[in-house]
């Protein structure tokens, strides 16, 4: 809103410049297009994290193709994401008066299965679930498309694991979901380990984060004590958004997505214990409940 | 009066229900009865071969069982089970002769053997290849072979072991008496050193007869009939009657459910991919015509198949509820044309419905008439259950149910969708109850379906590990919360199995893992770690 205003006034002192006027025409339109786009195609559900939402230009947006990607080593993080989106989305629905459908949920081909008691855990009834469990990954890829076309689901979950394929099968495959998904209005989250695919709405990676810091303040202490699940979530890509960079937390009693705020103060030992980026102390905007 | 002379074989199954005891489960071989509760305490109503050893009888109190035999297992009877039991067993029975009845009152079946023994021999090889193939299955059984039902029965339940194989020959008869007067001589010859009670008659009856001193049916034969007809009724005397042959007796025989098949005979053998697609079109639009004039539904579709050289194919469609939807068929046999090999041809096609059930219009219009009500759109969800299934095989599409075990791996199971139950179960909270005590100790969102050995460091034998190596990956804990004990079942399971520990660990980069130590190290036992699972 506040870009729209600048160009405005800027058009009103520009008004004889004949260059500036087609760019302002081609502008504008853009703009109106996107507006057209995002207002009547595009049915986002807000995270309820300003600064990703903003990001996301509004929130996810519903009836389209997400990409969700971690290493597979940790799987149990991406799942624990997805499943909490869930938990939004479906309240998300009954908010707006919808009726929530079934969520299908296509699980990798592994040893370790979908257990319901966790997922119960988190606030998502895995009574609405419909697990569909086959052994070989392109033969549950092939019939994805299938599923995504049925009408009255909530959400598509498919995992592909870490399955080997070309550019440009998953380009195909991306966009023949798109496609269904915008049809039947089926949001899709495709989870697993990175791939250079394009055509998703939105691609995500998803890390878990740790919660050990040195105790230096009350909210540190109190994330010591928290058991509650916290990823390293990284937006890649977003269409209409730009990326974003953040810890998150899911509050389990609430039920929302907290935004862990990392302050500046660094400690030496956890810095040597850890490889890895996270060695900032986090502190949580909110108070806690 | 003309009688026309049969040739029955009945088969009683004195032992029917600890046969199926023992065929579905592997029980330990010890005497078990099977008790039904009455006004005053449990009576028994059927037995093992072993309780009757042991004088058990059927109509005893229990508790006059258990002093007979301490080591008595106890079941609850169910009389559904035998009566299906004696169905199937009097369809199975059909590979005989034609004709084939149940006896649900004392478990036995009766078949019509006339005509048929020949193939076997002589009625003698047949029953010998019956009992032989009973036998193979467990049954226990008694059996005999007459001209008539009453004198079967009567054979089969009260003759001697070493006599109840008792048909009466019919070569050898002296030719100076018609047959009929052969067979009746021999019947009352058999018969009179049988128990009243073999006469099929009521107990008040039988008993009031063993009163007057009348034990025997023999006792009964030679007697007037018009005072025992005054005083036993009419009962008594039909039954001496059916028995000997003298008065007709017949059984209504079972009848086989009629199987929902079309079938396809071809001419030359098909082998083109078009032709096979338009064969199993065919037939679906055959079966779906099949089905509606018969108002029936079908959940299973069988195709089949028959090569040229007589070997024959089957390829299974299950449906989620009942249906005789063409376009439903269709589109789940569509997919099934490309798997169909036709080697050197396919001479002939079938498709059978199982599990038919009757589906008027009536119930039609009330499934409708819910579905609408309901605010699922569960007609293409029902369809999207049946399309997976067509396409990637049974069971592989499946609902999460919630057990009440403290076992974390018999604490959930997978069940076969119900799209029809789908909206109850949504808004059932069997896992949410589970969820507070799920806060309470925590479970992983994956669980591993086996729990995978891990090496650890631990600094003390009760304490959390602070490192572990997985699939040659060293993980250093940072954080762990435990332990949480659940012991095993000690009453279901071997008496090896140790108690688990269940800790939730987090290593330094932030993922949880769920560990846990088999064996308490307080009771010096050995322990070894696993992984179980992985938190969100």
């Amino acid at each position: 809103m506040v870009n729209k205003q600048q160009n405005d006034t800027s058009y009103l002192s520009h008004k004889k410049d004949p260059d500036f006027q087609t760019t302002f025409c081609l502008e504008s339109f853009k703009r109106r297009i996107a507006k057209l786009d995002r207002q009547i195609l595009k049915e986002s559900m807000p995270f309820g994290i300003e600064s990703l939402d903003l990001a996301l230009a509004g929130g996810l947006a519903l009836g389209r193709v997400h990409m969700l990607c971690g290493i597979m080593r940790e799987n149990a993080a991406v799942t624990g994401f997805v499943s909490c989106i869930l938990v939004r989305l479906l309240k998300h629905l009954s908010a707006g008066g919808k009726a929530a459908g079934p969520i299908v949920w296509c699980p990798a081909s592994g040893h370790d299965g979908l257990y319901g008691h966790g997922l119960a855990a988190l606030g998502l009834n895995p009574a609405q679930l419909l697990v569909v469990d086959t052994p070989n990954p392109t033969s549950r890829l092939a019939a994805l498309d299938d599923i995504v076309r049925t009408d009255g689901l909530t959400a598509v979950i498919a995992e592909y694991g870490d399955v080997q394929k070309s550019p440009d099968y998953w380009m195909r495959l991306i966009r023949r979901l798109q496609l269904s998904a915008e049809a039947s209005h089926t949001t899709v989250f495709l989870l697993g380990a990175p791939l250079s695919a394009s055509g998703c709405e939105t691609v995500w990676h998803v890390a878990p984060a740790r919660l050990a810091y040195h105790a230096s303040t009350m909210t540190a202490v109190r994330l010591q004590q928290s058991w509650h699940p916290v990823w390293k979530l990284t937006l890649q890509r977003a269409r209409g958004g730009y990326s974003f960079y953040s810890h998150i937390e899911w509050s389990v009693l609430s039920e929302q997505f907290m935004e862990l705020v990392v302050s500046t103060h660094t400690d030496t030992s956890e810095k040597s214990l850890s490889d890895r980026a996270s060695h900032h102390v986090l502190a949580a905007p909110q108070p806690f409940f | 009066m003309a009688v026309t002379y049969r040739h029955i074989i009945y088969i009683h199954f004195p032992y029917l229900a600890a046969a199926r005891i023992r065929r579905n489960t592997a029980v330990a071989c010890s005497p078990m009865v099977f008790i039904q509760p009455v006004n005053r305490g449990d009576r028994v109503v059927a037995r093992c071969s072993l309780a009757a050893r042991y004088g058990l009888s059927v109509g005893m109190w229990l508790a006059d069982a258990r002093v007979l035999c301490p080591t008595l297992q106890t079941h609850r009877y169910d009389i559904a089970a035998d009566r299906a039991d004696l169905v199937n067993l009097a369809l199975w029975a059909r590979r005989y002769a034609p004709l084939t009845a149940c006896d649900h009152q004392a478990n036995g079946i009766w078949i019509d053997v006339a005509g048929a023994e020949h193939l076997f021999g002589d009625v003698r090889g047949l029953m010998a290849d019956c009992a032989w193939r009973l036998r193979q299955a467990g049954l226990y059984l008694r059996m005999s072979a007459a001209p008539t039902c009453g004198a079967a029965w009567a054979f089969s339940h009260y003759a001697r072991p070493g006599t109840h194989v008792s048909y009466i020959h019919t070569s050898g008869r002296p030719s100076s008496v018609t047959p009929q007067e052969s067979y009746r001589a021999e019947i009352c010859q058999k018969l009179s050193p049988l128990p009243i009670a073999a006469l099929r008659i009521a107990d008040d009856v039988s008993s009031a007869l063993q009163r007057t001193g009348l034990r025997l049916i023999g006792d009964i034969m030679l007697k007037p009939r018009a005072p025992l007809a005054a005083r036993f009724g009419n009962d008594l005397l039909c039954r001496l009657d059916q028995a000997c042959g003298d008065v007709q007796e017949s059984f209504y025989p079972i009848k086989p459910v009629q199987p929902m098949i079309v079938q396809r005979h071809f001419v030359e053998p098909i082998a083109a991919s078009s032709d096979i697609a338009l064969m199993i079109s065919y037939l679906a639009d055959d079966t779906a015509r099949l089905l509606y004039h018969s108002g029936m539904a079908t959940c299973c579709l069988e195709l089949g198949w028959q090569y040229v050289d007589g070997d024959c194919r089957r390829k299974y469609i299950y449906i989620s509820r009942p249906s005789r939807d063409r376009a439903l068929f269709q589109s789940l046999l569509a997919g099934i044309s490309d798997s169909v090999n036709p080697e050197f041809g396919i001479e002939k096609a079938w498709m059978k419905a199982h599990k038919c059930c009757p589906l008027t219009p009536v119930t039609q219009a009330i499934s409708n008439m819910m579905a609408s009500t309901d605010d699922l759109n569960q007609e293409s969800y029902a369809n999207l259950i049946d399309r997976l299934m067509a396409r990637l095989g049974y069971g592989t599409v499946v609902h999460l149910q919630s057990v009440a075990s403290w076992q974390p791996e018999a604490a959930q199971q997978t069940v076969l969708p119900d799209p029809a139950r789908y909206s109850a179960s949504a808004k059932s909270s069997a896992w949410l109850q589970n969820r507070s005590n799920a806060t309470a100790s925590p479970r992983p969102i994956r669980l591993l379906t086996h729990p995978q050995r891990i090496d650890v460091v631990v600094l003390l034998p009760d304490h959390p590990p602070d490192q572990f190596v997985w699939q040659r990956c060293t993980y250093k804990l940072i954080k762990a919360t435990g332990p949480e004990l659940i012991a095993p079942l000690w009453w279901v399971v071997a008496s090896g199995t140790k108690s688990r520990d269940y800790f939730r660990v987090q290593d330094d980069h932030g993922a949880r893992f769920w560990l846990y130590r088999e064996g308490l190290p307080e009771r010096s036992e050995s322990t070894t770690w696993f992984l179980h699972g992985f938190f969100a």
